[in-house]
């Protein structure tokens, strides 16, 4: 299958049983092998549909919203601000309960995840492949 | 004849028990251009799956060592046409598939240690744990050699690494079947 290249399309493969550590890295290879920030943008724009999972949905609109920030010269989609993309309860995305890694990635996580009561690591969503420079030409 | 070397959760899935899916194929650097052949085969493969033409690619070599050695921290996993009798494996293959060794598959996961990522983080998780397994590694301090024998300079400042293999490390009956890894024992 070809990868995703909206997070739309990550969305509907996630409800089709697609694991996530296989369909969010896919699209990311095609969202950092976009040359144009009107084409990052464009992977981003339009709100996924649900996908079931409330941390899933957040996931989705931290993402829209950190590689809009970081890798754009767009602004963030309106969705990623829909009070049902937060969520209720803090995600850490670490498989140790303990406290010590809990308050490192407190403070180690992007605003754009916290935005979005996700707690992870500095400089998440990182492939093999660097983004291509931005095309400004 | 070409050698392919393969890391990455490819790897995994051909040298392990613990690895079952991967987004795509890391391969060390082939020499340019491609032979004509590979690239008739690789965009056959991509057409017949419906799969991106660049599902084989090489952006994994910048992450290598430029110290592990290609025979001594490899594994020949296949060759095709398959190697057989007493030819030597150059005078009868066009195609050989190398796979990192165990140490050096830990090491290379120990550098990038990408275990709180919000989407691979689990799996990467996991995999650590079963490489710390297969390669018999007791303490935090010998997974840190292990990392310092492939990369030194990393090994040298690896306060993360002892952190975050602190709050991962696997205890001693998590698992009834212990992972392994093959290639290592041939």
């Amino acid at each position: 299958m070809t990868r995703p290249n909206t997070l739309s399309t990550v969305s509907e493969r996630l409800r089709d049983g697609v694991p996530v550590e296989i369909a969010v890295p896919e699209f990311l290879d095609m969202f950092y092998d976009c040359a144009t920030s009107a084409g990052r943008a464009a992977m981003v724009r339009a709100e996924p549909p649900p996908t079931a999972s409330a941390r899933l949905d957040a996931l989705l609109a931290a993402i829209a919203e950190y590689l809009t920030k970081q890798f754009t010269e767009a602004d963030v989609p309106p969705w990623v601000g829909d009070p049902d993309r937060i969520l209720a309860e803090p995600w850490f995305t670490t498989t140790s309960t303990a406290d010590g890694m809990i308050e490192y990635l407190s403070f180690a996580s992007p605003a754009e995840f916290r935005h979005h009561n996700i707690f992870t690591d500095f400089a998440p969503l990182a492939r093999a492949r660097p983004p291509r420079p931005l095309d400004r030409g | 004849m070409l050698d392919l070397f393969v890391y990455g959760g490819s790897a995994l899935m051909l040298a392990s028990n613990f690895r079952y899916a991967t987004e795509d194929v890391d391969v060390a650097r082939i020499e340019e251009p491609w032979p004509a052949w590979l690239t008739t085969v690789v965009e056959d493969i991509a057409t017949t799956n419906t799969w991106n033409r660049d599902w084989l690619n090489d952006a994994v070599q910048f992450h290598l060592s430029p110290i592990a050695d290609r025979a001594a921290d490899h594994h020949v996993y296949a060759t095709f046409p398959r190697a057989g009798g007493d030819a030597p494996v150059r005078a009868v293959c066009g195609l050989r598939v190398s796979v990192p060794s165990a140490a050096y598959m830990l090491a290379l996961k120990l550098k990038a240690l990408r275990i709180n990522d919000p989407a691979k983080g689990p799996v990467e998780t996991e995999d650590v744990r079963n490489l710390l397994r297969v390669n018999h590694v007791g303490s935090i301090d010998e997974a840190i050699e292990v990392l310092r024998r492939f990369f030194p300079r990393s090994a040298r400042d690896a306060d993360r690494e002892r952190f975050f293999l602190k709050h991962i490390w696997p205890s001693e009956n998590e698992r009834d079947d212990p992972p392994e890894y093959p290639l290592d024992r041939q």
